[in-house]
């Protein structure tokens, strides 16, 4: 599967751009050779810990491990322990920069390898990738097990604290209604003030220069109280009470996901649409280093108030009645017959009245307390308000809606401050110098029975949470077991132990090189760097073209091609020669001077933690991905010029042209008239081509149906009581006139083929004194025109194997690119017939096909099949 | 004389076994595919005495009747399973039970006066007791006595006989007044409701449903699976 790796002759030119400084003679094959001895100090950075005794690295053996190969503690081996929390992000990279400076001092090295462990390697990146933290200072950065996007166990820690939080206040400004004999709580304020047609307007921005958690509990407070209490009670009642009983179609849908179908209106402006921070400074723009104050979206502080709403709910019921009721509540058996009855009578209830009021204030402080005391039971964190608790929820909260299978979940952008963080590091991944090493561990998911939407991790965070925006020098490693390694643990398995040695001492191991001569296919991995580098037999003027072509890729995935320079001490990525390449895709590089090599690797473009319809969610890093790229190097005498030329966007493009219609018509006219195409009783072994036996005439070639999706009606509300359904028109054009004086909220549900939800689009409309007529414009899917061409034989033989290729062309609507082709069996085939008869060949395509419209992108797959038939013959046998 | 009754005897016997073995394989062979899938829910008004902190919000077995798919935490073998029974007991929105019976001879039997248990951890690690089962309201255990090929199932509930049908469903709210428990009537349910609320006399709806046959291949293994 991996390629052959063969040895790279690297012969250092002093004349090169880029060779600043002499490198020792390179014999062939010195990328793959160890270093024994460390050439860098390794500083090791743990968690903050109060705890005076050995480091959490001694304890695990690493540092024992690490002296094995040659470093040495004090001289080139330096450990640190925070003492203190980081309070903050900044803070702590500041703290961090403080211990690597004093390093470089120590040493004299300006150049610094360092592992963090845990939340240490957050601070690490962030010092990094702020600039805090001097870009080239560290060569390497190996963070372990570090929530690079956040950890769902922050998330839960956080939620049950601002819960808890709410329900003290919940307590102390009800208590002295609860006691008073004549008091009671306020009941939940009528849903049916919320109307299905309600968008649940938000609050105005805060927008306070200086973030206040007093602001954001007022926010939290107000909407759990206004709006999701009441919703809560509705649901209660509907879901779980109502008579006559009607039975959901989910049985375990929750509040969330009641709420997006009976309150879709609140779900869009509140929970879709609420992706910026509400509040904080306000930002202008969306590409700056993140903003203390700007923690949370909308739609996660959303989140919250349905928490915070439905515990309320549920305190407030317990504590509602008031000493009257109580004391006039008719009680079983018969009343009190004499004085001294009735004071013990009604004294015991009004005791319970009041042992039940007071089990309210007993419980929100116990909740307290244990919050409380979870909290400070975590070295890196100084209190429940602690920001760097808020630094460590996800960036992105899957919502569980537990609705269908099709919908049982819902992404929403949750961490503004780490979202913006990692957009930035992902603008910056291909220019800085430090390369980020990824180690976490996955045990069994023994969590997702409890909460489905936490997907594969270490009991800590998720693999997918553990990896950083990805820079094409970066390394993954993921680490599995049943128990373990989990985030405990992890540093103590011997195989990490190995892996981070190996990472220090052989760092080109994790590369692998191809001296690629004419034509080769390599391995490209999503966990490590392939390179691609000619071999420079000849001196003189040669020059290399190195051409790319990348397959098809599994959804979601891209390949990243960049070029590195050596600069005399390590390769680095060249500023502004990258390039991500989409499946099917090609590019070329010329290279004239062998301190140039040409890097590739799979790069995650989709989301993170996707999941499958009604399944569970997945990891796209915890196992590795391989691609195999087919490479081809020309070797030419070269002329002058700059060391590097590329065309990226020449072939590339010409690569989309063939699926956009280009193709040779004379294919689709050419017809077989017998038995043609290579005949082969057995496949050849160096070809990967999927082979189909048949034996009865049921049997398809492949299980893909012809599906398609897209526009079929449009459902127009104009928000004053008017409902028009309009059929076709996937580019929707409407006037409609509205009533003086009103503000409307326009709504336009376009439905597919299947009649689900396609995509929603809403205006605001603002009407004067007088009536207004206003149009409304917004485009929906529309279907591409594709043709398929399946050749292969008409007429065969029983008992050989007959290849089919297929080829697909497709013509697609404005705004619309295909993302990814997949094929089945394949884009070629082979079938092996075990009898006689008329048989049919079917072949299918499915195309996933993103259509950019206007303020979103919608993602369909169509599945289109085609067929063949097939007369197939038993040879006769002549003796 | 009596070797022949002896005979005879084992003959019946033989006979009955054959008559036994056919009539379940053509069960199965009916139920090869599909099986009944029956829902009861439980809903009490105030059953559990406070929200848990980090709830778990769902069920562990996720239900889609409009796919008809059913996800469960494990594999389960379903060959010969011709009856599903699926049990969730929630108070105020709260799940603190949960139950799934595939039954291969088309009967099941749920006893819903057994109390359930929801433990969270207290201050200081102890184990408390959120439910309160003397709050939750039911009429006796619940058993499906028989399955029928076209997808009909019978019920016993206290001392009721209930049949539904694919696609029926019967539901009943009983509220414990101080003078014994009293069924409330569908019109009246709100008003009733409100004053269960103020009085605080628990209530507890059961709701049963017959969900017809669904497709064994739509019960799948997900979430906590490796």
């Amino acid at each position: 599967m991996v390629a052959v790796v063969s040895s790279l002759c690297i012969l250092l030119n002093l004349a090169s751009p880029l060779a600043a400084s002499p490198r020792p003679a390179a014999p062939s094959g010195e990328h793959s050779a160890q270093r024994t001895i460390p050439s860098k100090p390794l500083v090791l950075i743990g968690e903050p810990s109060d705890n005076d005794g050995p480091s959490v690295w001694t304890r695990a053996g690493l540092v024992s491990r690490l002296e094995e190969s040659g470093y040495r503690l004090g001289t080139t081996l330096f450990v640190h322990t925070p003492g203190e929390p980081y309070g903050d992000l900044d803070s702590g990279a500041h703290s961090l920069r403080k211990v690597l400076e004093q390093t470089v001092e120590d040493t004299g090295c300006g150049i610094l390898d360092v592992a963090a462990y845990g939340v240490s390697g957050l601070v690490l990146r962030f010092g990094l990738e702020t600039g805090i933290i001097r870009d080239g200072l560290v060569d390497n950065a190996i963070m372990l097990s570090t929530p690079q996007r956040g950890s769902f166990l922050a998330d839960l820690l956080f939620q049950a604290c601002t819960v808890v939080k709410h329900e003290c206040m919940f307590e102390q400004e009800t208590r002295y209604s609860r006691f008073s004999p004549l008091g009671d709580v306020s009941s939940v304020l009528d849903p049916a003030a919320i109307s299905p047609r309600s968008t649940g307007d938000l609050p105005s921005s805060l927008g306070t220069g200086n973030f206040q958690w007093e602001s954001e509990a007022w926010w939290v407070a107000k909407r759990a109280r206004e709006i999701y209490e009441p919703l809560y009670s509705q649901y209660v009642q509907e879901r779980f009470l109502s008579l006559p009983y009607v039975p959901a179609d989910s049985p375990t849908q929750t509040f969330a996901g009641w709420i997006k179908q009976n309150r879709p209106l609140i779900w869009e402006n509140c929970i879709a649409g609420g992706t910026r921070p509400p509040l904080g400074p306000s930002a202008e723009t969306s590409d700056g280093p993140p903003q203390a104050g700007q923690d949370f979206t909308v739609a996660y502080y959303e989140l919250l108030a349905m928490a915070v709403g439905r515990n309320q709910y549920v305190v407030r019921m317990a504590s509602s009645g008031s000493l009257g009721q109580s004391l006039l509540a008719p009680s079983q058996g018969p009343g009190p017959g004499s004085l001294k009855d009735a004071i013990i009578h009604y004294g015991l209830k009004a005791l319970l009245h009041y042992a039940k009021k007071a089990l309210i204030t007993v419980k929100a402080e116990v909740q307290r307390i244990i919050a409380d005391r979870i909290v400070s039971s975590i070295g890196y964190l100084d209190g429940p308000e602690s920001p760097f608790l808020r630094r460590l929820v996800k960036e992105e909260a899957l919502v569980n809606l537990g609705t269908s299978a099709g919908q049982r979940f819902y992404r929403v952008p949750a961490n503004y401050y780490l979202e913006q963080l990692n957009r930035m590091a992902s603008s910056s991944a291909y220019t800085r110098k430090t390369r980020f090493v990824t180690v976490t561990g996955k045990v069994t998911n023994l969590l997702g029975l409890v909460w489905p939407q936490v997907g594969p991790n270490d009991l800590f965070c998720e693999v997918d949470s553990a990896v950083p925006p990805q820079g094409p020098r970066d390394v993954i490693r993921v680490f599995s077991g049943f128990l373990s390694p989990s985030y405990l643990n992890l540093l103590k398995d011997k195989q990490v132990q190995q892996t981070i040695v190996a990472l220090l001492l052989e760092p080109d191991k994790t590369a692998r090189f191809n001296a690629v001569q004419d034509m080769e296919e390599i391995a490209v991995s999503s966990w490590q760097p392939s390179y691609v580098a000619p071999v420079w037999d000849t001196a003189g003027d040669r020059v290399f073209n190195v051409s790319v072509s990348v397959p098809s890729l599994p959804e979601g995935w891209g390949c990243a091609l960049w070029v590195e320079g050596y600069d005399g001490e390590r390769w680095l990525p060249v500023s502004g020669w990258h390039r991500m390449l989409a499946g099917g895709a090609k590019a070329e590089v010329l290279l004239k001077h062998e301190c140039y090599r040409v890097g590739l690797k799979l790069v995650r473009t989709g989301t993170v933690n996707p999941y499958t319809p009604g399944g569970k969610v997945e990891s796209v890093f915890e196992r590795e991905l391989i691609s195999k790229v087919r490479v081809s190097v020309d070797g030419f005498m070269g002329d002058e010029g700059p060391p590097l030329q590329g065309d990226w966007d020449g072939r590339e493009s010409a690569e989309f042209q063939w699926g956009q219609g280009t193709w040779d018509q004379g294919a689709l006219d050419k017809e077989d008239k017998g038995i043609q195409g290579p005949v082969q009783d057995v496949p050849g072994e160096e070809e990967d081509i999927p082979t189909v036996r048949v034996v009865y005439r049921s049997k398809h070639t492949t299980l893909w149906k012809p599906q398609e999706t897209y526009h079929s009606y449009w459902e127009v509300d104009f928000g004053d009581g008017e409902t028009v359904v309009i059929q076709g028109q996937p580019h929707l054009e409407v006037a409609h006139t509205f009533g003086p004086s009103g503000r409307y909220l326009v709504r336009a549900v376009s439905y597919d083929n299947h009649d689900n939800v396609l995509l929603e689009k809403s205006w605001h409309v603002a009407t004067d004194e007088a009536p207004e007529t206003r149009e409304f414009s917004c485009s929906s899917v529309t279907p591409p025109e594709v043709y398929l061409e399946l050749t292969g034989p008409l007429k065969w033989v029983t008992g050989k194997y007959a290849l089919f290729s297929g080829k697909a062309a497709w013509r697609l609507p404005e705004g619309a690119r295909v993302t990814a082709v997949d094929f089945d069996p394949g884009e070629s085939f082979r079938v092996l017939w075990e009898r006689s008869g008329e048989f049919t060949v079917l072949w299918g395509v499915r195309l996933t096909i993103e259509y950019e419209l206007e303020d979103r992108v919608v993602r369909v797959k169509n599945t289109y099949v085609t067929q063949r038939q097939v007369d197939v013959f038993t040879p006769g046998i002549t003796r | 004389m009596k070797d022949r009754i002896g005979l005879v005897l084992k003959i019946l016997l033989i006979v009955c076994a054959c008559l036994l073995i056919a009539a379940l394989s053509l069960r199965w062979m009916h139920f090869a595919d599909s099986f009944v899938f029956v829902t009861v829910e439980e809903s009490s008004l105030n059953a559990i005495t406070g929200w848990p902190l980090s709830m778990p919000e769902s069920f562990r077995v996720f239900i889609d009747a409009s796919e008809q798919t059913l996800i469960l935490p494990e594999r389960k073998s379903l060959f010969g399973v011709c009856l599903g029974v699926y049990y969730s007991a929630t108070s105020q929105g709260v799940p603190f039970d949960e139950r799934l019976i595939f039954s291969r001879t088309g009967r099941a039997a749920l006893d819903l006066t057994a109390p359930a248990s929801l433990v969270v951890p207290g201050i200081d690690g102890e184990d408390v007791e959120l439910v309160n089962n003397l709050a939750r309201v039911v009429s006796g255990k619940l058993r499906v006595s028989s399955t029928r090929r076209d997808g009909t199932v019978e019920l016993e509930y206290g001392s009721r006989h209930i049949t539904l049908k694919p696609g029926e469903s019967w539901a009943e709210l009983l509220v414990l007044e101080p003078g014994g428990p009293r069924a409330v009537s569908p019109d009246e349910w709100k008003e009733e409701l409100e004053t269960c609320f103020r009085l605080g006399y628990p209530a507890t709806r059961l709701a049963i449903a017959n969900r017809g046959l669904w497709p064994k291949s739509g019960v799948k293994a997900g979430m906590g699976d490796d």
